[in-house]
């Protein structure tokens, strides 16, 4: 419609914008797969893709933005919509940092913890699914989007008690360097903030439909 | 030119309602880049102007406080003073309302001309009391606006593109109606004392509209040269509103200042829209009005007519027009 072309453009935008987003994702889990499983060129070489990828992620953020500075959406939705796509594209910015950060340190991952850490990986990676469908489900329609909200939030705090978990075991019972171990605690936590990134954006979308209460 | 010269007056102060109402009822739409600049006082040109021809009429022929007609004169002379006096009290820095110093104007010369006891002082009452009456009606249907608008929006509307499609709409709509409400209402005062003066010929039906048409394109010409200022600096009133807010408060403006055109009664659009937006507030828990804002209305209810008249009546008198 002539009305709400721009808005219209800004909604595609964001859809195409996650798309990128779960592709950077479903790399960063591959990438992180390949590298536990010692594979650590191909790691490598998946790395890169990430970062493409958060690089293709940012080519739409910014297109999002132009659309809104261009007037899409009344300004009291546009600040909103600007705090969900810059919190989007955090999601990416953290999975591109796991990476860079695991084939630049390149710490050795004990093997008696390699499953937990794919376990880990995984649950931050599918926290994303409940966002994607609630990008899907007309907002306004609270029961709904507050259900996916919370599915998100219930994801967030599965890979939160497994990071708990993780950091437990590397710090009680495996015996490295204490070194070694800061290092790869330091994986497992900016591994499990990507999954605290995606709840950011539910907590935000959710922000934005409560201010719609009349 | 000679014609516009002798309505100066009148034309003056369609000019300032032009001017500095055209923010409120499209402030919010401007502020929200729903609408443009130009495009909003377009709108509000348009619209006053046709609000004006096709209702401005209704309050022609009541618009006098005297059986006998006035001269030309005296409507020159009290459409003048109105002007002076919007301008002596804005420079004393007293908040004023161009309808009641308008109407006080026309009250001065009709005092000087049939003395106290001639006139009708049932109909300023009347006049006054509707005054009173019009921010209290404006907030209650604001209030009234707020529920029940928002309870089919909240049940209706569950998609942030349609919502936001329903206000950006909204607000052009309810600036478009505002301004014909706006028009239809506060055109008498412009070029109403010379309609009973008989300048535009017998007081039939089709001189009340060519002089209410003539008053609402001096309204559309204010919009069109400062009203853009105004809503810049002025239109802050309203645009820091949220977009439903705006929107109920412009629409319940609309509403209430339409409807004291069904009853004949030039009231203030500034006067309804600090009612209609303290309505809002209230469902909001927000307190919108203050002491200044109260100061505002009550020196225009009371102080405004008195200057007006008094400047009209010593106007009058030292050249002999009475």
């Amino acid at each position: 419609m002539f009305w709400d072309k721009k808005e219209q453009q800004v909604k595609d935008f964001m859809k195409e914008h996650l798309v990128k987003i779960k592709e950077c994702l479903d790399l960063f889990e591959t990438t992180i797969g390949l590298y536990l499983d010692g594979k650590e060129e191909e790691a490598n070489v998946s790395s890169y893709n990430v970062h493409k990828k958060e690089h293709e992620a940012d080519e739409c953020r910014r297109k999002i933005l132009a659309k809104l500075s261009e007037g899409a959406f009344l300004p009291f939705f546009r600040e909103d919509y600007i705090g969900i796509v810059e919190l989007v594209d955090k999601i990416a910015n953290r999975a591109k940092t796991v990476t860079q950060t695991m084939v630049i340190e390149g710490p050795k991952i004990p093997q008696e913890m390699r499953d937990d850490i794919r376990a880990l990986t995984h649950k931050a990676v599918i926290t994303l699914e409940p966002l994607v469908k609630l990008f899907d489900t007309p907002l306004l329609d609270k029961p709904k989007s507050l259900t996916l909200i919370q599915e998100i939030s219930t994801r967030e705090q599965v890979a939160d008690a497994i990071e708990f978990k993780i950091l437990k075991k590397l710090f009680k019972e495996i015996n490295i360097s204490l070194a070694e171990k800061i290092i790869i605690g330091n994986l497992v936590t900016i591994i499990a903030e990507v999954a605290d990134a995606i709840e950011n954006v539910g907590d935000r979308i959710q922000i934005l439909i409560s201010k719609q209460a009349i | 030119m000679v014609l516009l010269a002798k309505l100066f007056g009148g034309l003056f102060l369609g000019w300032g309602i032009g001017a500095n109402n055209a923010a409120n009822m499209f402030g919010t739409a401007v502020g929200t880049n729903s609408v443009k600049y130009k495009t909003a006082v377009i709108l509000v040109a348009v619209f006053v102007t046709v609000g004006a021809s096709l209702e401005g009429y209704k309050l022609y022929h009541g618009y006098r406080f005297v059986g006998k007609e006035v001269t030309f004169s005296q409507a020159a002379v009290c459409t003048f003073a109105a002007a002076a006096s919007i301008i002596f009290q804005t420079y004393l820095g007293i908040p004023t309302s161009t309808t009641q110093n308008a109407v006080g104007g026309v009250m001065g010369i009709s005092i000087l001309s049939v003395g106290m006891a001639g006139v009708d002082w049932m109909k300023l009452l009347v006049w006054l009391f509707c005054w009173i009456l019009l921010p209290v009606i404006a907030g209650i249907v604001s209030y009234a606006g707020v529920k029940a608008i928002g309870y089919v929006i909240q049940r209706t509307v569950k998609n942030m593109l349609l919502l936001n499609l329903v206000y950006k709409i909204g607000l052009i709509v309810c600036g478009c109606y505002g301004a014909y409400a706006m028009g239809a209402n506060n055109v008498v005062v412009t070029t109403g004392p010379f309609f009973q003066a008989g300048f535009f010929g017998d007081q039939t039906h089709f001189h009340a509209v060519i002089a209410a048409t003539l008053g609402g394109v001096s309204m559309a010409v204010g919009a069109l040269m400062y009203g853009k200022n105004v809503m810049m600096t002025v239109g802050k009133e309203i645009t820091t509103l949220d977009p439903f807010s705006a929107l109920i408060a412009v629409l319940s403006h609309s509403l209430v200042v339409h409807f004291f055109t069904q009853l004949h009664v030039p009231v203030s659009s500034s006067q309804a829209i600090v009612g209609a937006v303290a309505g809002v507030g209230l469902v909001r828990g927000v307190s919108t009005v203050n002491a200044k804002k109260l100061w505002a209305i009550l020196s225009a209810w009371f102080l405004s007519p008195v200057i007006s008249a008094l400047l009209a009546m010593g106007i009058a008198y030292s050249i002999g027009v009475y």
